[in-house]
């Protein structure tokens, strides 16, 4: 698991790596090839991480064949053309070939950078490093609304970091080292980002569909041969598309994946050089989004998500002729996808290397006896420890159940005397989330702060206050029977007699147990109480709290009180008073 | 004999009689239960026979007065020769309001000699009772129809409600509130204590534990909020819970060292009632901010 791994050495060059050289048009070919294979053995992981705009889940592929489509070109070069030529032609190749938001915007990235080693026979890391830059602004500019923590993030914090590290002593060589440690951090950034992406708890695919061109980029750069895993089978993905996902009744939620390419004609356009893509952007943006779309020379690329793909063609057409098309239906795309995810057989490297982060705030509390559990779980804990007076959980208990809950800030519900301390070290053990630990000594002060708990609101400190305030005024006391015969306060108890007692004080004891209820009730709501739980355990009789409930109403018209099944073990009734 | 005519709807739970003392017209929205066909105005039946009925599980929805209504309404002033201010519920809550401002709009062009004004005091309930008690009051001092209007639209983020609900199901049946709102005070002894925002909205909850909580709470609201604590005018409605009304102003006196009670105690009338249900208790002063 690369979470796991120090990226420093996860990066570190081969020992046996090539004399440092120029970046010339040879090179270039082989790290070009070098990236579209390391991709190529990525792009099924880079499927699973797409969540953004729509999951549509084909981004690997997409960035793949929109890479490959370069390479192609290239084979079709002499071996000693120039750097710029080179440049130009992977260009070119990735451009026509591009599918989807990620790979259109990678040929841009791609095409910018071409620009900037125009007239280059060979470059050395600071033109590497003006060319890049270019690329990033073509990439920016070939988006018309770009949003930050995507492939587009990636790419300008990479750029950046490489070239602010730029000396009189880099090299080519230092450079990549340098862009590829950099991206592989901001990758691991955008999940702070964009909402999308913390919830999915993955990164940004077309950001890591560009780390692993990138990654392979340095390592043919450092003279590794790189491999491609083997193609999927043909057919594999015509095989898994599942037609009914969209059958006679489906909605129609996702729209359409439009992207085609458009032959400018001058019987249509006369002035194809300075032909306005304005006049194809906005109507466009106006019928849908995820939108990309430029010309290069007298051919117009388009991708754009929307419900009438019928418009956009017409709409561009008078302006051309298509040399491709390619529609298909989001929802279908969709759930192949669905299809294809499952079961996901190893851990991708990426969706390793992020914990899913879901929510600001999760609560985790002990509590024992499924009502009781129910009613924890309806006041918003996300997980339950079970435990209680006879069975403390360990340190260990809370750390997994931490695990299976995804916060920023955990509240824990110790609800216990006993269980604070246990709660406490797994607290400070814990690393992936700050957590605060409740001091709720028993399950009546837990369940009445969980429940007074306002987190809707920002500041920890608030929500911990609010706590703090509910739980101040909350008295708890429980029934049990005697396990033994003992002498207390003077008074004799035998073994199954019941007592009633507040914290360690022992208020009530007696043979029957409605009795022992009641007295223990009376001292508890002396003096201006206004509200009773009253928690039924597991051994507690219908019938007998019914006639208690119908006795305290009687006797208290101003008390609200409520009777939950709690169905503890041990004791009958716990009484919260507030 | 008065100045200029008052019109208002019985969104503000003012009781008729009372409204007739004050020479105030009352506009009535209906309601229905939706277990028969019988369309109520809301002043045909005794509220505990209402609230009686609702803890019986029936359910009430309410419709706005129609602008048609309003226009014959007014028309009978105009003729008479008289200028007339309406003052509505929140356009937040009902149409009625919209449905007024539109009448008063057709009957400018028939009566252009007349002033026909309407203000949206964005209150509800005794809110806009005490809106209309103000207006009545200026009235009586000899203000114009202008100041009167003037005044109201000026200062109306300034009355401030601070109300509760027993269940908060009937809110959600009428949509007042969103269902994740709802949810919250679903829960088991979980009181929610609202506000009317500065859009007339229903809004912003703070969720208490039990009905003695949300009183005192809202009691800490006045004790916060109010501009003259001591002798400021507390308006009070109450939904079949007068005990807790009385209990609501011995909170307020015991936190501000007010000896004045409340100034009026009124009834939650059927239209407000279908929505929040029995054991609605509402506070009304004026305040620093809503």
């Amino acid at each position: 698991m690369l979470s796991n791994i120090d990226e420093t050495t996860a990066f570190a060059i081969p020992p046996e790596k090539k004399e440092d050289r120029y970046l010339d048009g040879e090179l270039l070919s082989r790290m070009a090839r070098g990236g579209a294979a390391e991709l190529r053995t990525n792009a099924e992981e880079v499927n699973h991480l797409n969540v953004f705009p729509v999951p549509d889940g084909d981004t690997g592929d997409n960035m793949c064949m929109t890479i490959e489509s370069g390479v192609a070109a290239l084979d079709k070069l002499d071996e000693s053309a120039s750097l710029q030529e080179t440049a130009a032609v992977l260009s070119r190749g990735m451009l026509l070939g591009a599918r989807g938001n990620s790979g259109v915007i990678l040929s841009q990235f791609i095409a910018g950078m071409a620009k900037g080693l125009a007239n280059c026979e060979k470059a050395n890391a600071r033109i590497v490093g003006r060319a890049l830059t270019e690329g990033v602004q073509q990439a920016y500019a070939s988006v018309m609304t770009p949003t930050e923590g995507t492939i587009l993030t990636v790419a300008r914090e990479a750029v950046e970091y490489a070239n602010a590290h730029l000396s009189e002593d880099s090299s080519v060589n230092s450079y990549f080292s340098d862009l590829v440690a950099e991206m592989y951090r901001s990758l691991q950034r955008t999940p702070q980002i964009l909402d999308v992406l913390r919830e999915a708890g993955v990164v940004d695919s077309g950001g890591a569909g560009l780390f692993y061109i990138i990654d392979g980029f340095n390592r043919a750069l450092n003279g590794e041969e790189i491999e491609a895993a083997a193609l999927p089978q043909a057919g594999h993905a015509a095989a898994t598309v599942d037609l009914t996902a969209f059958g006679p009744d489906s909605e129609m939620t996702y729209g359409y994946c439009t992207e085609f390419l458009l032959q400018l004609q001058t019987a249509k356009v006369p002035d194809i050089e300075h032909f306005d893509m304005q006049e194809i952007i906005p109507y466009l943006e106006s019928l849908g989004d995820s939108l990309v779309a430029f010309k290069t020379d007298s051919i117009v690329k388009v991708h754009v998500h929307t419900k009438t793909p019928e418009k956009v063609l017409a709409h561009c057409r008078r302006f051309g002729e298509f040399l491709t098309v390619k529609i298909e239906n989001m929802s279908v795309q969709h759930s192949e996808q669905t299809v294809k995810n499952e079961p996901a057989e190893e851990p991708g490297r990426f969706a390793a290397a992020v914990p899913v982060v879901q929510k600001k705030y999760a609560v985790v509390a002990v509590c024992n006896g499924e009502g009781m559990e129910s009613l924890f779980r309806e006041f918003g804990a996300d997980a339950i420890v079970n435990g209680g007076q006879t069975q403390n959980p360990s340190t260990n208990d809370f750390l997994e159940a931490f695990e299976t809950v995804s916060a920023e800030h955990i509240f824990v519900f110790p609800n216990n005397g006993n269980i604070l301390m246990a709660a406490r070290q797994a607290a400070e053990l814990y690393e992936k989330a700050t957590v605060h630990v409740i001091e709720s000594r028993d399950v009546g002060a837990g369940y009445v702060a969980l429940s007074a708990a306002d987190f809707t609101l920002d500041s920890v400190e608030e929500i911990l206050d609010s706590i703090a305030a509910a739980m101040a005024g909350v008295t708890t006391g429980f029934v049990s029977p005697s396990i033994r015969d003992a002498e207390l306060n003077g008074v004799t108890i035998h073994t199954g007699d019941y007592i009633g007692f507040v914290g360690k004080e022992m208020i009530a004891s007696c043979k029957d147990r409605a009795e022992t209820a009641r007295q223990l009730l009376s001292h508890m709501l002396a003096g201006g109480r206004y509200m009773l739980t009253v928690f039924c355990g597991k051994d507690a009789d219908s019938e007998e709290a019914e006639l208690l409930q119908g006795e305290l109403e009687k006797k208290h018209p101003n008390l609200e009180v409520y009777f939950v099944d709690g169905g503890q073990e041990i004791y009958p009734y716990i009484f919260a008073v507030e | 004999m008065s100045s200029f005519a008052i019109f208002t709807d019985t969104g503000c739970d003012i009781a008729l009689d009372v409204l007739a003392k004050w020479d105030v017209h009352c506009a009535c929205l209906s309601f229905k239960f939706t277990d028969e066909d019988v369309v109520y105005l809301n002043n045909e039946m005794p509220t505990k026979e209402f609230y009686a009925a609702m803890r019986e599980g029936r359910q009430a929805k309410t419709s706005a007065v129609n602008s048609e209504t309003f226009r014959m309404m007014f028309e009978e002033e105009l003729k008479a020769g008289k200028d007339l201010l309406y003052l509505g519920l929140s356009s937040g809550i009902s149409s009625t309001y919209q449905a007024g401002r539109i009448a008063a709009e057709q009957l400018r062009a028939d009566y252009p000699d007349r002033k026909i004004l309407t203000v949206d005091p964005l209150s509800a309930s005794a809110g806009l009772g005490m809106w209309v008690a103000i207006a009545v009051e200026m009235r009586e001092a000899g203000k114009s129809i202008e100041e009167v209007a003037q005044y109201i639209e000026d200062n109306r983020l300034a009355m401030c409600h601070w109300f509760t609900v027993d269940d908060l199901v009937y809110l959600k049946r009428g949509g007042r509130i969103s269902p994740a709102v709802a949810f919250v005070g679903g829960m088991l002894g979980i009181k929610p204590v609202m506000h009317v925002d500065n859009d007339g909205h229903l809004a912003n909850v703070t969720k208490v534990r039990g009905r003695r909580a949300a009183i005192r709470a809202m009691a800490e609201r006045y004790a916060a909020l109010a501009k003259d604590k001591e002798n400021g005018t507390i308006f009070i409605s109450q939904a079949d819970c007068l005990g807790d009304a009385e209990t609501l102003v011995a909170d307020i006196q015991a936190l501000t060292g007010r000896k004045k009670g409340a100034d009026h105690i009124t009834d939650v009338g059927t239209v407000i009632g279908s929505h929040s249900g029995p054991g609605t208790l509402a506070l009304f002063f004026l305040g620093s901010e809503r």
